[in-house]
């Protein structure tokens, strides 16, 4: 069954990526932004996996959720440290 | 179970994220992201954690996302990309203003940043050099007061360019001859230019004056400008003078195949110098006699760099012919030593060749009269010779037979320089060697006596005028005789040495014999005998010479005089 608060934060994570896309340019500059950028991405597919389980193969997409959920973490995990390497080696 | 797994994954890389929050938490600070971030892996964390226990049955209890609370997810990463985004351009801006500052003071000219009241806002070290002022003295001060500038040749104020810039709106360079006077009273000969500085609503927010020290370049154009005046007026000078000279010049480089001439080349020949283009123009005007000629000299300049001097006759504008003294020689070589360059200069001698031909004609008429004047003189004298040679036969008196056998042999020994110059192709001059070995021979055939001449010439290359030639034939004549006569009137047998050398006292004639000499007690100098009496005579009168005599075993004559120079009578 398809939970309200669900399409609700995936109709805002879609918000959040067109703002991110809007602002592509300003983003680049970011240091591995692509990790960062990647990080949401993933956590946006587990928001979609987690609004269709309802629909379709729900045991398979939940497992994709929660799949997406773990990499998401890594990818923002591992941007936190490579923010932190890098301040070192700016300093 | 499976999932139970990744969600606990999932919890604890998120506690690993937390921890490098933490970790930077400085650097995170700084961007005012840290917060943004505790609060996005926090919730997370609580997310994972609310997961892991719904297996434990107490979701219902703590689902974070029931009544809309996993709308804050998406939320805090947009917020977390919107201050990435801000932080990111300030620090650009930063980066921006601080590459802008470096360069500023990199910048090999001065600069002033001034705002629209012409208050300093920037200046940079080479410009407080150049002023005087340093950066906290000026700032904030009116350009006027710090920036002085004055009219280099009168020493007068200029007017502010910033002004100007303010009024117009658009970029001024400075005028020219323009001196800073720094804060020191220092001069500096100063150049570039203001121009206005706007933002991006193109308003004008303030003025950029831009200079840089030019009293080096300044004094370096004004030694270049005299130069070049003196240049000018040595090449006007020059251009007059090959005018005046009817002097033209030619240039040919002959790896561009380019010939350069000046105008006054087509000009002297009466054409217009805008038909002229290339050698070939000149080439085809040269006079066929004498294309040759001119072709084999420039072809010897061009293979083989021999410089050539060659006069040839060239068409004019007019149909005529001119007479063109053209030189030419290598002026650049390449490392092969191959002629590249070559000059030259052409000269029209048409009045001079005409002057030429009129004194060859001249000359030409006068040999000739000489020659039929020395012809005839010769003739005349052998009449006169043979007349007295008649006499002399026909006297029964012997001392008048003596006497005009003597004349007879005189007028000989002058004849002879008149048919030997008529001879040659030299009418003033002859060789003095081969007069005397003629005159010699002569003697040789006229005496019966046994007597030996022997002629030494030690040169050959004494020639002598008329003047000189005469006179010496006479006292070589006069000598000789004396000798046959009187040195050999108790003996049948003789000889008679004539020599001739020439040193640094003058030519010397030595003249002697093997004769029985004068007597020991008669005096040389007060011998009063006719012969001898005229060959001092004639050596000191007319060779201007001196003689010695010297009597040891036969007589011994040495006459030395000097080269005698034409004198004009008439």
């Amino acid at each position: 069954m398809v939970q309200s608060n669900e399409i609700v934060m995936f109709i805002m994570g879609i918000g959040v990526l067109i703002f991110i896309m809007k602002n592509s340019e300003g983003l680049v500059y970011i240091p591995h932004h692509k990790l960062l950028l990647r990080s949401f991405y993933v956590l946006l597919g587990a928001w979609f996996f987690t609004n269709i389980e309802a629909l379709i193969a729900t045991q398979i997409c939940n497992i994709a959720e929660h799949v997406c959920y773990v990499c998401s973490s890594i990818l923002l995990t591992l941007w936190l440290f490579r923010m932190g390497f890098k301040k070192e080696e700016a300093e | 179970m499976t999932i139970l797994t990744l969600d606990i994954v999932a919890f604890i890389i998120s506690t690993a994220g937390l921890v490098a929050l933490l970790w930077n938490w400085k650097y995170f600070s700084k961007c005012n992201l840290a917060l943004l971030f505790l609060f996005l892996l926090s919730f997370t964390l609580f997310y994972n954690f609310c997961l892991i226990i719904e297996w434990g049955g107490i979701t219902k209890v703590l689902d974070p996302y029931e009544n809309m609370a996993g709308a804050i997810i998406p939320m805090t990463w947009a917020f977390i990309f919107y201050a990435l985004i801000i932080n990111n351009k300030n620090t650009r801006l930063e980066e921006s203003h601080g590459n802008l500052k470096r360069t500023l003071h990199s910048i090999g000219d001065g600069v002033i940043v001034t705002d629209p009241k012409t208050e300093i806002k920037i200046i940079n070290p080479v410009a407080q050099n150049l002023t005087g002022w340093n950066s906290e003295e000026c700032l904030g001060k009116e350009l006027q007061e710090v920036f002085k500038i004055v009219n280099t040749n009168t020493g007068e104020r200029v007017q502010n360019p910033v002004k100007e810039v303010l009024q117009n709106g658009q970029t001024v360079g400075l005028a020219n001859h323009t001196t800073l006077i720094s804060k020191t009273g220092e001069e500096h000969a100063i150049a570039d230019s203001a121009a206005p500085v706007k933002n991006a609503n193109n308003t004008l927010i303030g003025v950029v004056l831009v200079f840089r020290d030019i009293t080096e370049k300044y004094k370096m154009n004004q030694k270049i400008r005299k130069k070049t005046k003196n240049l000018q007026e040595y090449k006007n000078r020059l251009e007059a003078t090959m005018k005046l000279g009817n002097l033209a010049w030619w240039e040919y480089k002959l790896d561009e195949d380019n010939f350069l001439f000046n105008d006054q080349w087509p000009k002297m020949l009466g054409y217009n110098p805008d038909k002229f283009e290339k050698y070939a123009d000149f080439e085809k005007l040269i006079h066929p006699d004498d294309h040759e000629r001119v072709k084999t000299a420039k072809n010897n300049l061009e293979k083989h760099g021999e410089m050539y001097r060659i006069d040839y006759r060239i068409k004019t504008n007019d149909g005529n012919y001119k007479w063109i003294y053209d030189i030419g020689n290598v002026t650049a070589r390449n490392s092969r030593n191959a002629p590249i360059k070559t000059n030259g200069v052409v000269v029209d001698i048409t009045d001079n060749k005409r002057v030429e031909e009129r004194i060859r004609s001249e000359l030409q008429q006068k040999q000739t009269l000489l020659k039929e004047l020395s012809h005839r003189t010769k003739n005349n004298m052998q009449q006169i010779s043979s007349m007295l040679s008649l006499k002399a036969t026909r006297s029964k008196n012997t001392a008048v037979q003596k006497a005009l056998n003597e004349i007879k042999e005189r007028i000989y020994s002058m004849s002879l320089v008149h048919k030997m110059l008529y001879d040659s192709q030299n009418l003033s001059r002859l060789n003095l060697g081969k007069y005397i070995n003629r005159l010699v021979s002569h003697f040789h055939r006229a005496y019966s006596k046994n007597i030996q001449f022997k002629v030494s010439i030690n040169t050959s290359k004494i020639e002598v005028l008329i003047d000189t030639a005469i006179p010496l034939g006479l006292i070589i004549n006069e000598l000789i005789s004396n000798s046959i006569q009187h040195g050999f009137e108790k003996q049948d047998k003789g000889e008679i040495s004539i020599g001739l050398t020439s040193s640094e006292e003058g030519i010397i004639v030595d003249i002697s014999d093997n004769g029985q000499g004068l007597p020991n007690n008669l005096d040389f100098d007060q011998y009063s005998g006719m012969g001898l009496k005229i060959v001092k005579g004639l050596v000191q009168d007319q060779l201007e010479g001196e003689i010695y005599f010297e009597k040891s075993q036969g007589m011994k004559y040495r006459i030395i005089f000097t080269q005698k120079q034409y004198k004009a009578r008439v």
